[in-house]
């Protein structure tokens, strides 16, 4: 149980870099293609 | 050297982040400052959204939480996970299928009439005002440590910078910048997390779990039920929907990305808690002496990491506070543009109110930033009102059939009241007749939830009668 815990902290941690790659990708396509538009969506 | 890496780093991150924010462009319109052109593709409304609950409370407040208490809290944010689960599938795509809608208090006027509208504009704009001042103390706090400038001037730089690029861009500005800054403190405290379990805790794991137990012990005895009961209340309910998050929403590209986004956040945050509060538990056994709950994060950073890599996580822990700040700084002027000064101007120059608006809270916030005393009692002095004040109106509003504009303004009016009247009340208890050190707002928020409650029954009930008689008369006289 105890190492469940350290195990989980570790996943956890692991997810949130994760996590953070991956908006960051999605940033430097948006940012590289002025992806967000001044259009109306509805 | 150290000095001349740790400038460097810095120099390189500030570099980076003003190459974001100017390609976020400026806003022309209104529509593009306050919900970004309605364009906002999942990631960046799952970042942004992570951006802004992660302020100075979730990470500083969080890992100061760990080191006094454990894992106590990580059950407490479990409640505000689901809160965000729950809003996600229930709510968000709600929101963001309302037509021509800015704001909460724009869904709030199309569900009940203007005078709600109004009333829920102001709420929104002092929610967003105290809680901007939350932010900009915890950012001087932060640079005070970096620069050594007196702590006034810190926040002046923090808040200046923020409403500098969030009064050009608007909303766009607002979620590129946190995507990035969300990127980068994701990145970075997890790895200041690994890097302090593997290299820093001496005994590893045996001693983690060793001081994980100690902690939630004590915590659990520190704490009483109610208090637990009460902060469960309070982070289940007391930021949910607040401004920032409702823009996000209504500013999805659509309804599913809405919802995704939410749900994804909620999730989030959940591992999140679990690191920050990991950090804390690990500081136990590398930090000698207690340092208070608000500086265990730094004095971690400071004593586990070469001075370039503190500097990159002060700068980080900086983002995470401009992320927070430039979220409020926005959703409030928005609110102020869109639900009350469209009442009183006759035509209105939006994007130029909203500008200003955004200046004036910026400068609101930056004074009110003296009156905070520590970051988590801040917070949840601003939850503790936001919740029985428009949670109910709006639920209910977006749910039900018909709702009527008596019950709204009698909900939020109410709601208002009893959760500041309670406040004041239990102050003085706490103060004079039963002296004890107790955190005041989440004992308010369950009692002025139900009040707001009781008062939408009472408003709805009356508006029935009126009706019902309404229609007595007209069938009488025919």
């Amino acid at each position: 149980m105890a190492k469940l815990l350290y195990i989980l902290v570790t996943i956890g941690a692991l997810f949130i870099i994760a996590s953070g790659f991956w908006v960051a990708l999605t940033l430097a396509k948006v940012v590289s293609s002025k992806k967000i538009t001044s259009k109306q969506k509805s | 050297m150290h000095t001349v890496s740790s400038v460097a780093v810095i120099g390189a991150y500030v570099v980076v982040l003003t190459y974001v924010a100017l390609r976020a462009r400026a806003a022309r319109e209104f529509s593009e400052f306050s919900l970004a052109g309605r364009a906002l593709p999942l990631a960046l409304v799952f970042g942004s959204l992570a951006a802004t609950y992660v302020g100075p409370g979730y990470s500083i407040g969080f890992v100061g939480k760990g080191f006094r208490s454990g894992f106590l809290f990580l059950g407490i944010g479990l409640a505000y996970a689901l809160q965000n689960i729950l809003v996600g599938l229930l709510v968000a795509p709600r929101l963001r299928a309302l037509k021509d809608c800015h704001t909460l208090g724009d869904a709030i006027g199309q569900k009940y009439d203007r005078k709600c509208q109004i009333l829920a504009g102001i709420i929104s704009v002092g929610l967003c005002a105290g809680l901007a001042a939350v932010m900009a103390k915890a950012g001087g706090d932060i640079l005070r440590d970096i620069t050594g400038l007196p702590h006034w001037s810190s926040v002046l730089i923090v808040v200046a910078v923020t409403a500098l690029y969030t009064t050009s861009g608007g909303l766009r500005a607002s979620v590129v910048t946190d995507a990035f800054q969300f990127s980068a403190f994701s990145i970075l405290l997890p790895a200041a997390l690994l890097i302090v379990l593997v290299f820093h805790l001496k005994g590893g794991s045996a001693t983690f779990i060793e001081q994980a137990s100690t902690a939630t012990t004590e915590g659990l005895s520190d704490t009483s039920p109610i208090e637990v009961i009460g902060l469960l209340a309070a982070f289940l309910l007391g930021e949910t929907l607040i401004p920032p998050y409702a823009n996000r929403a209504l500013a999805s590209e659509t309804t599913r990305v809405s919802r995704n986004g939410f749900v994804l956040a909620g999730l989030f945050s959940i591992f999140w808690f679990m690191a920050m509060i990991a950090l804390g538990v690990a500081a136990r056994s590398i930090i000698v002496e207690d340092p208070g709950e608000d500086l265990v994060l730094l004095t971690l950073v400071k004593s586990t990491m070469p001075p370039a890599c503190y500097a990159l996580l002060l700068v980080v822990l900086i983002s995470v506070v401009m992320s927070s700040l430039d979220s409020l700084l926005n959703a409030g002027a928005v609110a102020f543009t869109q639900d009350i000064a469209s009442s009183f101007v006759k035509t209105p120059d939006a994007l130029s109110i909203g500008r200003t608006a955004t200046i004036v809270i910026a400068a609101v916030a930056a004074v009110g930033a003296v009156a905070v005393q520590t970051i988590i009692s801040g917070l949840l002095a601003c939850y503790t009102v936001w919740a029985p004040a428009i949670l109910p109106t709006l639920i209910i509003g977006l749910w039900i059939v018909r709702p009527r504009p008596l019950a709204g303004f009698l909900s939020m009016s109410v709601g208002t009241g009893a959760a500041i009247v309670l406040w004041i009340i239990l102050w003085l208890i706490f103060k004079y007749g039963w002296p004890r050190e107790i955190e005041i707002p989440p004992l308010v928020i369950i009692p002025a939830i139900g009040a707001a409650l009781v008062a939408y029954i009472v408003g709805h009930w009356i508006e029935l009668i009126k009706e019902r008689k309404k229609l007595e008369t007209n069938s009488n006289s025919r």
